[in-house]
């Protein structure tokens, strides 16, 4: 470094005549001659090595003005294709709700067939028989072909019904996958089991101390009757209430079906012949046979069709 | 208009000796797009060494600069077909070997190593070194050591068009129009951060400056 007197003395040195300092940094002559050895090899390596083809394609003079838009024209080109290839599978794209005839809701699904995208109770649409077999896997599929097969002789109504089971019905598409399957009855949690006071300590000692008392305890707090029969006698006779019970799709759809049974058995003209199908369909109702042998269920007005 | 004709159009702003070599440097690429394999040996010798502390100047590297330079003559020997005389063959070869050394200090940006050539005191610059110190011997040798290490760190200071600009006009030599060319800018520009570039390295060497 430059002493503050050494500088005092010095003549002026400009960023120019340090630059000039850089300009005079030269290999030393040895330097050519092994960078001279180097590049020969690498010339005779780029002449011997092949080429890629699109090197060897000179354009013509008048289209080499092309090459300024190489990229834009790229990008254009990429952004078309990914826009056409989103309106493409747009189409398989889930895009409605079916709501069921019993009324549930179940997640879209890719469809081949035109789906009726609301299918309401007063809407008469021809049903599939229900199934309460258990089926699923290939079996289910197969299943679901043949039905689809009807459904291209029946129209739209039935292909909408038949694909709404494909999806939600028993060995369905839901239920093969796990996490869209439709949620089961699970067993209602019981109630805890009355406490029995009688068991305490303190109650052993209260019934010791004063005799002649009820002590027993189912869930409420006993009271004497001499004190409150009039709230006693109430609660005797007030009915208990009981949880309505949660039914499944499949239990709705049997109440249904014989509710309009029901409605139908009110017709003097037909009351002992209904009276017997009704017995026949009450015992067929609960074997799984019900659902695999009626070929075709109709509604209409106050009458049901059931073909077998 | 032949090719040779606009390469002299586009070099009337250089001068007239620049005119001839831009002349003289087409005949032999002619010759070399026509077969003669062997007639590119002359451009590299005429131009290896510029080319070489053009990289140098830019990257402080000596064996990259090495590695880049021939990959530089590499390139311009593959695509000399394309080559038509839109430029001098200079200015073609000096933009290959500028995007050469750019790519690969961008690439390199995070891994800096420093490995310089000897500065030759007999190319002119005792001169500039007797200003600055008046020791001899071993002394004077760590002196210059040292002032060509701050050197190349104040360049390396510098951003990169920066560098460059400073590379081509102070040590290189050429002009602002045909920096310009090189660097696709206007002369402006070139000016522009030739300034700014000479005011950033004066607040560096500052110690070294009266």
């Amino acid at each position: 470094m430059i002493s503050p007197i050494e500088r005092a003395e010095a003549p002026k040195v400009t960023i120019e005549d340090l630059l000039r300092i850089k300009r005079a940094e030269r290999p030393a002559p040895e330097f050519w001659g092994r960078f001279e050895q180097e590049l020969r090899a690498k010339q005779l390596s780029a002449i011997v090595a092949k080429r890629p083809w699109w090197q060897s394609i000179k354009p013509a003079q008048g289209l080499r003005w092309i090459s300024r838009f190489y990229m834009p024209v790229g990008a254009s080109a990429l952004m078309v294709f990914g826009l056409l290839a989103v309106k493409e599978n747009a189409a398989l794209w889930p895009s409605s709700v079916v709501i069921e005839e019993d009324g549930g809701v179940h997640a879209p699904a890719l469809s081949l067939v035109p789906q009726v995208s609301l299918a309401s109770n007063e809407q008469r649409v021809e049903t599939l028989p229900a199934s309460t077999e258990t089926i699923s896997g290939p079996t289910a599929v197969a299943r679901y072909d043949i039905l689809a097969r009807e459904a291209e002789v029946k129209g739209p109504s039935y292909a909408h019904s038949v694909q709404a089971r494909r999806v939600t019905g028993p060995g369905g598409l839901l239920e093969m996958i796990p996490w869209a399957a439709p949620l089961t009855e699970t067993a209602a949690p019981q109630p805890p089991a009355p406490l029995v006071l009688g068991e305490l300590p303190q109650v052993t000692f209260a019934a010791n101390v004063l005799p002649g008392r009820d002590y027993r305890f189912d869930g409420r707090v006993e009271v004497d009757p001499v004190v409150m029969p009039v709230r006693r006698a109430a609660a005797e006779s007030k009915p208990k209430e009981q949880a309505a019970p949660v039914l499944s799709p499949r239990e709705l759809r049997r109440d249904r079906i014989l509710a309009n049974l029901v409605v139908a058995e009110g017709v003097e003209a037909d009351r002992s012949r209904m009276g017997q199908v009704r017995e026949v369909l009450v015992s067929a109702l609960d074997d799984d046979r019900l659902y695999d042998g009626v070929r075709r269920l109709g509604m209409g007005g106050d009458r049901l069709t059931l073909k077998f | 208009m032949n090719a040779a004709s606009k390469t002299l159009v586009k070099t009337l702003v250089a001068s007239p000796e620049r005119q001839r070599e831009a002349g003289a440097d087409w005949s032999v690429v002619e010759r070399v797009q026509g077969g003669d394999v062997a007639a590119f040996d002359q451009l590299i010798l005429k131009y290896r060494e510029r080319v070489y502390a053009m990289i140098y100047n830019i990257t402080s590297n000596r064996e990259d600069a090495a590695d880049l330079a021939q990959d530089a003559f590499i390139k311009a020997f593959q695509s000399i077909n394309r080559f038509h005389g839109q430029s001098s063959f200079f200015t073609w070869l000096y933009r290959i070997a500028l995007n050469a050394a750019l790519s690969h200090v961008r690439r390199n940006r995070l891994r800096t190593f420093f490995s310089f050539d000897k500065v030759h005191e007999d190319t002119g610059v005792s001169d500039v070194i007797n200003k600055l110190t008046a020791k001899g011997g071993v002394e004077r040798e760590v002196f210059v050591a040292e002032l060509q290490e701050k050197l190349n760190e104040a360049m390396q200071k510098l951003s990169i068009p920066h560098r460059t600009v400073v590379t081509f006009f102070e040590i290189d030599g050429l002009s602002h129009e045909e920096i310009a060319e090189i660097m696709e800018c206007s002369v402006g520009t070139v000016r522009s951060r030739l300034h700014y570039a000479k005011q950033l390295l004066q607040a560096e060497l500052q110690s070294y400056l009266n």
